[in-house]
């Protein structure tokens, strides 16, 4: 357990991601974690101690002045427990854009994410107060497939690095798909993530043409029971199977081959799901259960009591059906190797309501991985071949970006690949 | 006499779904209300196969079916690739191991209707009078002995199959879409007598 000089000279109350982890104890929840992260800036929110408006309106300051930091061994917003809002923006180079065009942008862009981690303005920034409660914003940033196409970096294109096969199941809109740079914005207060969207996005937009941008939210982590993964808008129990201990991160995240610029960085699969809630409303509770493999109420498997028990997949009644059925989601996406988990850190979305009168919304998929060939694909396809899910889902976009590794203070996101 | 039964009863189902189906919210489709052998049926004469006719065209496609079958000791039996008829409503699965013995049986489903909603349920029957070697020394049959084309020589009718799911709900509360496939719903069930029962 290493902390960077960096890290450590963070202002007070901030606890540095590894330790923050580490602090939590490896073994607790991913949410438990980041909550129990708090703990270290007195931020919890127990009935005991939270039981004056005093000490409330306290700790509600606490939570919109918490930082996480930007400088580090990885870049901010990955390990970071789920924030309750999120912007994902995608961004196409600017024709006759350069390496040298690329580096000034990165630098740019490195330098307003490192500001604005700390509840600081940009330079220049219109809006300088929205910069002041950055409640754990971080600002993430990779690069798609045409970022290295068109700055002649092919060299550098990560193991396993490419745009996804196209699946059975897609139904991809250009408007949601594809990109040359990705920002991923989140933080816990949405003025922030849309504060700070617009300025990163601004310093992009003198090297790149905007190409798509999606937001979505989660449940707060604040003042809820944190011992249950979030919830999507189908009400199912979501990222239950999520990395958790640094050892989980470092199999799965973290690349450790491939080019050496891109070790400790990551890659990012971005598909919008689209929801047919009509559809999935004429289903009981059985059959939403069955469909998924686990309980509606707290995300058990069908064979457990509680989310994180393992599901057995030969488990059968003593009609001799499986338990978990051969259709069902959990089933489909657990039938691989112990290679193909990742990290998902998924936003549900709600735009308003499509002429049919339904709800435009659906879901954020945003899962990282070391290698996408190895670790995302087969699962993708398995669901694409079968899962009964597909009857109710329909993926409308898809993107896959590089995250570098993260940097330290005077360098920049990416310095190892345009350096 | 086929299309009488048939015709008799999209009748009946047709008269229900308009006087009760605006009264349920459940619409799943595919749960099976016909199975040869019946539900709590006692059958003399040699079973080789089964058969469920759902109210709805199953959908293999999206997902193959399950299908079990377990003595009384929950034994299994093991089965053949299940097979539907140009309805895709009838499914008929072969009992790989040739005619059962006596015994008592349930039979176990789950399959996913055309709309993607999936479905399950058991029947339970008992067999008598057969000489078939018990379950568990069975071995299976010759490929070509199984018989998966059922002819009409025996029409069985009767209903009352098992679900964990409230079949009569179920059935009353098919959608539009659901009231079309019941017109479609051919009860061509029958029990294939065999020259050599025990053939093996």
């Amino acid at each position: 357990m290493t902390q960077t000089p960096a890290e450590s000279s963070e202002t007070t109350g901030v606890v540095s991601r590894r330790g923050f982890l580490a602090s939590a104890g490896v073994v607790s929840s991913y949410v438990a974690a980041g909550a129990a992260g708090f703990a270290g800036g007195a931020l919890t929110l127990n009935a005991a101690s939270a039981s004056t408006p005093e000490r409330e309106a306290e700790l509600r300051a606490q939570q919109q002045s918490a930082t996480i930091p930007f400088y580090g061994e990885y870049q901010a917003g990955i390990m970071t427990p789920l924030q309750a809002y999120g912007t994902y923006a995608a961004f196409t180079l600017k024709p006759g854009t350069g390496i040298d065009q690329a580096r000034a942008m990165m630098q740019l862009l490195t330098d307003d994410a490192a500001r604005l981690a700390k509840g600081k303005p940009t330079l220049p920034d219109g809006e300088p107060f929205l910069a002041t409660e950055p409640a754990r914003l971080t600002s993430t940033f990779g690069f798609g497939p045409g970022f290295f196409s068109k700055l002649g970096l092919q060299g550098g294109l990560p193991d396993g690095f490419a745009e996804l096969p196209s699946f059975s199941i897609d139904k991809l809109q250009p408007e949601y798909s594809g990109g040359d740079l990705v920002i991923h914005v989140g933080a816990d207060n949405p003025l922030t993530v849309a504060h700070a969207a617009r300025q990163l996005s601004r310093t992009a937009h003198t090297f790149a043409e905007p190409l798509w941008s999606q937001s979505g939210f989660n449940r707060p982590q604040y003042g809820v029971p944190s011992d249950q993964t979030g919830r999507n808008l189908f009400g199912q129990v979501d990222g239950t199977v999520n990395p958790r201990s640094e050892n989980e991160f470092d199999a799965q995240v973290w690349a450790s081959g491939g080019p050496s610029w891109f070790r400790d960085g990551t890659c990012l699969v971005v598909r919008r799901i689209q929801m047919d809630f009509a559809g999935w409303d004429k289903l009981d509770d059985t059959k939403k259960e069955s469909a998924m493999g686990r309980r509606l109420s707290n995300g058990a498997p069908l064979t457990g009591s509680t989310e994180f028990d393992a599901p057995d997949l030969s488990a059968k009644f003593e009609n001799g059906l499986s338990v978990i059925p051969s259709f069902s989601h959990v089933r489909r996406s657990r039938m691989g190797t112990d290679a193909e988990k990742f990290l998902r850190r998924p936003l549900n979305y709600e735009d308003g309501l499509l002429a049919s009168g339904e709800p435009n919304a659906g879901l954020i998929f945003a899962a990282y991985m070391a290698d996408i060939q190895k670790q995302f694909v087969p699962v993708q396809q398995r669901l694409a071949d079968l899962d009964l899910m597909n009857t109710w889902t329909t993926p409308i976009g898809s993107a896959v970006f590089a995250l570098p590794p993260g940097c330290q203070p005077g360098g920049y996101i990416g310095e190892g690949l345009l350096g | 006499m086929i299309r009488k039964v048939t015709a008799a009863i999209a009748a009946l189902f047709m008269s229900l779904f308009v006087v009760a189906g605006t009264a349920s919210m459940a619409s799943a489709h595919s749960d099976t209300f016909q199975s040869v052998p019946a539900s709590g049926s006692t059958v003399s004469t040699p079973v080789i196969e089964l058969q469920f006719t759902f109210v709805e065209p199953v959908n293999a496609e999206l997902s193959p079916p399950e299908v079990a079958l377990v003595d009384a000791e929950g034994v299994p039996a093991q089965l053949g690739a299940p097979a539907l008829d140009e309805t895709g409503a009838t499914m008929t699965v072969p009992i790989a191991t040739g005619a059962l013995p006596n015994g008592t049986y349930t039979a176990s489903y789950r399959i996913v209707s055309e709309d993607g909603h999936p479905a399950s349920g058991s029947v339970s029957f008992t067999v008598e009078g057969s000489d078939a070697d018990p379950l568990a020394e069975a071995v299976p049959v010759e490929e070509e002995a199984v018989v998966t084309e059922a002819d009409a020589e025996l029409m069985v009718t009767s209903s009352g199959a098992e679900s964990d799911n409230s079949q009569l709900q179920l059935v009353l509360g098919l959608s539009a879409a659901g009231a079309v496939a019941l017109a479609a719903v051919l009860v061509i069930v029958a029990l294939r007598r065999r020259r050599n029962s025990t053939g093996k």
